[in-house]
């Protein structure tokens, strides 16, 4: 059974038809081309399949692409506008964050959506936003160093009215 | 997923109850899918129809009077319960224990109704059809062994919510919608029953009733990380206190993830009437060693026999001490408030 569905990602809009027993994740990759998203377990235990849904960290892998009709998606492949990286992104390269990248994509767009809803969170809360999200590499020191530095520049842009 | 089913997306309640009366057995209701979607890909029970009840927007909503208490629908998600004031501010244990379900992602999507339809787990069972292909079916598939339990004839995996325990530490009852209309049950009685008898229905809402002004509650939850994971061991606990004596008048102490429902320390209940906050911490070893006692024979180590039995047992009273404390202590803050 396949069903005709309309997919916002990245801010483009995309008309599909999908068989119902498809992922969002499986979507997303293998119709769209988008393979920032991960399919690292494929049943929600390691986050690497994150993306945002309607705003919210979700897993792609445990999402049918036939309930996600109509939402907002966000892939890591929309987070840099044009010739600049994201702010996360610059972060990430610039504490060492990125090892394999693996876990990367999906641990960014958790760090997004942890920051849009705190400006100031601790490194507890850094750690309790993230923590869906595993890595193998780094020991996550580096990550949270990262994240920390750039929600220090986001609530600049942020108090000066500008949007990150 | 390669596995096929049909899809429906029904929008209102009454569609969605002829719907999963037709097609009973054959059908599986989908909300927030952390759960079936899993099960889904590891081959545990294949349903020929999917019912998304996401547009049901009745079932989302919170809410609550100084009268009845509150009302959780359905599809009320785990991050929104962990989030909303009203469920903080009035029964803590709950906004703490939806905030300690899986992770942040899991969270975003999982449903309360979701959870407390979850069956019991076990190690054995829940893994790929492929994984499963090297042991003979176990009791929960129809077979007629346990892989866990080798001696056992009965299936006695842990329920690993950690919402149930809290809602029973509550009181609270769950409203079931079937064909025949509605119906009224204890969450403990919903947690027990079985897959046939939910068969047809979907749960509507969990009413949870208000508590007394001096009355604490408290979640306990242990596990191997801080994320992810399902408890090893959980607890719960609701305090009444007396307003000039700060004597406990009730208590409900609930310890999870043991058996195959949270077990109701009756004894330590009754033990705790009368008590104090200081009193309970006085006889604290003794408390402890009792919850130990009788949780002890449903101990098995967690998980994947993660922890010796008697640790596991030892946990579960340190757990629900714990609870108990700090049950006392949210008791004692809201009356300071008062």
């Amino acid at each position: 059974m396949a069903k005709k569905i309309i997919l916002h990602v990245n801010g483009e809009k995309h008309q599909l038809l999908v068989p119902v027993h498809q992922t969002l994740l499986t979507v997303l990759r293998d119709s769209l081309g988008l393979t920032g998203a991960k399919r690292g377990c494929d049943r929600g235990e390691c986050g690497a399949c994150t993306i945002l849904l309607d705003g919210d960290p979700v897993l792609s892998c445990l999402i049918l692409a036939v309930e996600a009709d109509g939402a907002q998606i966000e892939t890591i492949e929309g987070l840099a506008g044009g010739d600049s990286i994201h702010p996360l992104q610059e972060a990430f390269i610039n504490f060492g964050a990125v090892q394999c990248g693996f876990c990367t994509p999906g641990m960014i767009l958790a760090a997004k959506a942890l920051l849009e809803k705190n400006l100031k969170p601790s490194e507890n809360d850094i750690r309790k936003g993230l923590s869906g999200n595993l890595c193998r590499c780094s020991g996550y020191a580096k990550i949270i160093e990262a994240v920390k530095f750039a929600s220090q520049g986001w609530t600049r842009s942020k108090e000066n009215g500008k949007r990150v | 997923m390669r596995d096929r089913f049909q899809y429906l997306e029904p929008s209102s309640l009454d569609e969605t109850i002829s719907i999963l009366a037709g097609y009973g057995r054959k059908s599986e209701v989908l909300a927030g899918g952390t759960d079936l979607l899993v099960r889904i890909k590891k081959g545990l029970g294949i349903p020929e129809y999917l019912i998304n009840i996401k547009r049901i927007h009745e079932l989302n909503s919170i809410s609550f009077d100084t009268r009845r208490g509150l009302v959780l629908g359905a599809l009320v998600r785990l991050s929104d319960l962990e989030s909303s004031e009203v469920v903080q501010n009035y029964f803590p244990s709950l906004a703490d224990a939806s905030g300690q379900v899986g992770s942040p992602q899991i969270r975003n999507r999982a449903t309360v109704g979701g959870n407390i339809c979850q069956t019991i787990r076990c190690l054995f069972y829940h893994q790929s059809s492929y994984w499963r292909k090297s042991l003979a079916p176990c009791i929960k598939l129809g077979g007629r062994i346990c892989n866990w339990k080798v001696d056992s004839k009965v299936c006695t995996a842990p329920l690993l919510s950690d919402v149930v325990p809290v809602l029973m530490a509550l009181n609270s009852e769950v409203n079931v919608l079937g064909i025949n209309g509605l119906e009224s049950v204890s969450i403990l009685d919903f947690s027990r029953s079985k897959r046939l008898s939910r068969v047809g229905k979907i749960v509507k809402e969990i009413r949870i009733p208000l508590l007394h002004p001096l009355s604490g509650t408290a979640f306990v939850k242990h596990r191997a990380r801080r994320s992810i994971d399902y408890p090893v061991i959980n607890a719960a606990a609701t305090v009444r206190l007396d307003r000039g004596s700060y004597r406990c008048m009730e208590a409900k102490v609930v310890v999870g993830a043991v058996g195959p429902f949270p077990l109701q320390m009756q004894e330590i209940e009754e033990m705790l009437k009368g008590f104090q906050r200081q009193d309970a911490n006085s006889v604290k070893e003794d408390l402890i060693q009792k919850i130990v006692k009788i949780v002890g024979p449903y101990c098995s180590g967690g998980l994947g026999d993660f922890l010796s039995p008697a640790y596991h047992a030892e946990l579960a009273g340190v757990a629900a001490y714990r609870a108990i404390e700090h049950a006392f202590a949210d008791a004692e803050r809201r009356s300071s408030m008062t």
